[in-house]
């Protein structure tokens, strides 16, 4: 009884097309179902992320996905948001490969004693974060920590941090965005026009996305592409996100969400609203 | 499953791979001599001022404690 109540749940949120959650694996039903030609989708930058390093726990279902969006060549759009958040991501990254990499037994890096230190109780973080399927980044605040070991406190660090910068970022961010766009043919948004896009049933405005946050406490930059999504003609976005899946889902919109099987089936499916 | 405009690019199976190889061939694998020898200064520059503040943080800390009620001072 209790099941068969959850389905028709589901039907209903199906049939008055309110918010839906649903896994990458049901993208060909999802496909069947929609009424009209699909214009695009959004993804979200967990999903950037996820299909591009082998160290995220979605890597593989982000591959999926990916690869049937270009079976049913359906254009992907990305905002403002999503490419300052890949870029910040991708800073955290080849900055946390670097500090690392210092401690390899075969690097041919030679640091004090002391900074050693610094960087292996950042390692211990980093291991438990990739134990625990979290992405083992260091966070800006654990940056900041390694940061002052290559910056002496009577000298601004323009000779050490800056210049350990200069040889590991500079031109990596801007280089690493062309990369995904060009190579992964990502179409961008630009909201910042006066006349309204071809892929926009209505202006962005920031009143709704104060909403959107309020709802379910959203971040602001995801609460910025949620919001995109619904003033959008786009009928999903894919995400790797549990809070983007949980907005949608509690939002009664028209969209929809596409999510990792994993993250819907742990986090996701038993959720009512 | 529509037909588009030239301008919306429309994403390919192989441009995954391409992506992924060419990320990864953005990644520095070693520095360069004269980033070594600058680090490895600096952070030893670094580790004698850590030495410095901690001496000055135990001496205070004990110039401290002979001010103390119990010190008598």
């Amino acid at each position: 009884m209790k099941e068969l109540l959850l389905v028709l749940f589901i039907l209903l949120r199906q049939e008055f097309n309110l918010g839906q959650a649903l896994p990458f694996s049901e993208i060909d039903q999802y496909f069947k179902k929609l009424n009209s030609p699909v214009q695009g989708c959004l993804v979200d930058t967990q999903f950037l992320i996820a299909v591009t390093d082998e160290l995220h726990p979605f890597y593989e279902d982000a591959e999926f996905l990916f690869e049937k969006l270009a079976e049913y060549r359906i254009p992907i759009f990305t905002t403002v948001t999503t490419r300052s958040e890949f870029v910040d991501i991708r800073r955290r990254f080849i900055i946390t490969e670097t500090m690392m990499g210092m401690l390899s037994a075969s690097s041919k890096w030679r640091i004090s004693v002391a900074t050693q230190k610094v960087l292996r109780a950042q390692k211990t973080w980093i291991d438990a974060q990739a134990a625990s399927d979290a992405l083992p980044l260091l966070t800006d605040s654990r940056i900041k920590d390694c940061k002052e070991s290559f910056m002496p406190r009577t000298q601004s660090g323009q000779i050490g941090w800056v210049q350990l910068c200069n040889e590991y970022l500079s031109g990596k961010l801007f280089e690493s965005w062309s990369i995904l766009s060009e190579e992964l043919n990502l179409n961008y948004i630009d909201l910042r026009g006066e006349e309204l896009s071809l892929y926009m049933n209505e202006k962005v405005h920031w009143h709704k996305m104060y909403s959107i946050s309020e709802q379910t406490c959203l971040s602001s930059n995801d609460s910025m592409l949620v919001n995109v999504l619904n003033c959008s003609k786009f009928p999903f976005i894919v995400s790797a996100d549990f809070d983007i899946a949980y907005s949608v889902l509690a939002s009664n919109s028209e969209k929809a969400v596409l999510i990792p099987d994993n993250l819907h089936y742990k986090k996701i499916k038993g959720l009512r609203f | 499953m529509t037909e588009f405009k030239n301008e919306v690019k429309i994403p390919s199976k192989g441009g995954l791979a391409k992506a992924r190889k060419r990320l990864d061939d953005l990644r520095r694998k070693e520095p360069s001599p004269e980033l070594v020898k600058i680090i490895e200064e600096v952070t030893h520059i670094s580790e004698k001022n850590q030495i410095k503040k901690d001496i000055q943080k135990d001496e205070g800390i004990a110039a401290r404690s002979l001010h103390t009620p119990e010190a008598g001072i």
